[in-house]
């Protein structure tokens, strides 16, 4: 059993900042050798080096660290409703009205990913799969933020205490093999109804990721896997929050899809959950 | 280190420079994720706290006054970003799959499984000052003045958790490696 100045002595030594006396009595004594040892193991353990991010996931945490310091003075904090109904698990309508009205001037674009009888916002618009990620990613989160900056109060600082906890996300397992976006929308909105359970794969969970953070306006609430035209997709149903005097009975989605491995966008746009 | 020093990337960047803001965290990402990455012991959530502690480097750039290093200052923010994500996440339950994990990594699992999850279990049995202590030395290398600083707390708190710390480690993995029984995260 060692104590803790016996612990002290071995880290100083480890460190190089016993003196020579302390550390040639430690090489003296065969346990406290043996002990020297098995701590250098730990810290060469510990201090192995971390593999580190791809370029593209560390361009794309860049850009929306950026992102958010630059829009802090404009963006508005949202008043988020709670997120009780957990299960419920999306609120997305209140940002999609108040992009409309925030647009009256600028007409929607059509898009493939726009639900039947709906028009769509113009940044719900399907990208090509060859995108800029590290412009898209941010944009399309950010974007949505300052959608809603008009009905949310007033600014402060990053409050991580006031943030509302997310959840971790659904697994959504595998969607399948799917040619066309309205489809894999429908699979994922049945997915979310009977998610699988268990880990998501890391690397789909990857990246949806990036939408999560930033003020956990927008966490992923199931994520999942397709093959979407044939390329292998990561699949995430985001959930949004909108201010609750602004659409108290949201309850809409958005169906992010992005190609794997390289997490370019595929699509975004916003989707109606089954069985509410 | 190579273009303009940090704490000219700071003052501009606290200016409103975009190039500049993006030059620091671009600079500093690599530190700050192995930081995250051995404090939570995953690759999601280490992914999820790096993107926090970028925030909020961001953000506080405009109270960073320059008495400090800059790297201490980041040091010191993204530590508490970093335990700030590990006790949101500590308060839901959340599966682990560590063979999804370790494959997301790149790295050869019939290597690197042992290793992987000894000091990732090892070090999540520390506790939040110890673990802090231990990596900001063992795995960035910082001093044990700059950790005082950076924890605030006096270098003789600093000497202790280190050595308690590395000791529990010694403990953690010695155990493993001979009963493959690693006890789980404190949590």
């Amino acid at each position: 059993m060692s104590t803790p100045s016996e612990d002290e002595l071995l880290a100083a030594v480890l460190d190089g900042e016993a003196s020579r006396a302390e550390s040639e009595a430690v090489l003296a004594d065969p346990e406290l050798s043996a002990r020297l040892e098995q701590m250098r193991t730990a810290r060469d353990a510990v201090a192995e080096e971390v593999p580190g991010l791809s370029e593209l996931q560390a361009e794309r945490l860049v850009a929306v660290a950026s992102r958010v310091a630059r829009d802090d003075g404009r963006t508005r904090r949202s008043r988020l409703l709670p997120w009780a109904t957990a299960a419920a698990v999306v609120l997305m309508a209140g940002a999609v009205t108040v992009v409309m009205l925030n647009r009256d001037d600028d007409p929607p674009a059509q898009t493939a990913s726009e639900a039947p009888g709906e028009r769509l916002p113009d940044h719900f618009i399907d990208e090509p799969a060859d995108s800029p990620i590290s412009e898209d990613v941010p944009h399309s989160h950010v974007d949505d933020q300052e959608a809603l900056a008009p009905a949310l109060e007033e600014p402060e600082a990053l409050d991580h205490d006031v943030v509302t906890p997310i959840q971790p996300p659904l697994n959504l397992g595998s969607l399948g093999d799917l040619e066309l976006s309205d489809d894999l929308a429908d699979v994922a909105a049945s997915a979310m109804e009977d998610a699988p359970g268990g880990a998501v794969d890391p690397a789909a969970s990857a990246c949806i990721f990036p939408y999560q953070s930033a003020q956990g306006l927008a966490p992923p609430v199931g994520v999942g896997t397709a093959t979407l035209g044939g390329q292998a997709v990561a699949v995430g149903v985001l959930s949004y929050s909108a201010p609750e005097d602004f659409a108290p009975d949201a309850n809409l989605a958005t169906l992010v899809v992005t190609t794997l491995p390289e997490c370019a966008i595929v699509l975004t746009g916003p989707f109606e959950m089954l069985g509410r | 280190m190579e273009g303009p020093d940090d704490t000219d990337l700071a003052r501009r960047a606290a200016d409103g420079n975009r190039e500049a803001l993006e030059t620091l965290l671009r600079r500093h990402q690599p530190r700050v994720y192995s930081l995250c990455r051995r404090m939570t012991g995953n690759d999601a959530d280490a992914l999820d706290a790096t993107q926090e502690a970028l925030i909020a480097i961001a953000r506080g750039l405009p109270r960073f006054d320059g008495r400090a290093k800059f790297t201490t200052w980041m040091h010191r923010v993204a530590t508490n970003a970093c335990l700030d994500e590990m006790r949101r996440r500590s308060r839901r339950p959340e599966p682990v799959d560590h063979d999804s994990e370790l494959a997301s990594t790149g790295v050869d699992p019939a290597e690197s499984v042992t290793d992987r999850l000894s000091i990732d279990e090892a070090l999540a049995g520390l506790s939040e000052d110890h673990r802090a202590a231990v990596v900001l030395r063992d795995q960035l290398g910082l001093d044990y003045d700059e950790i005082a600083e950076v924890l605030g707390v006096r270098i003789g708190t600093v000497k202790s958790r280190i050595a308690r710390g590395r000791a529990q480690l010694a403990a953690r993995l010695g155990n493993s490696a001979v009963t493959g029984d690693v006890q789980g995260p404190e949590r």
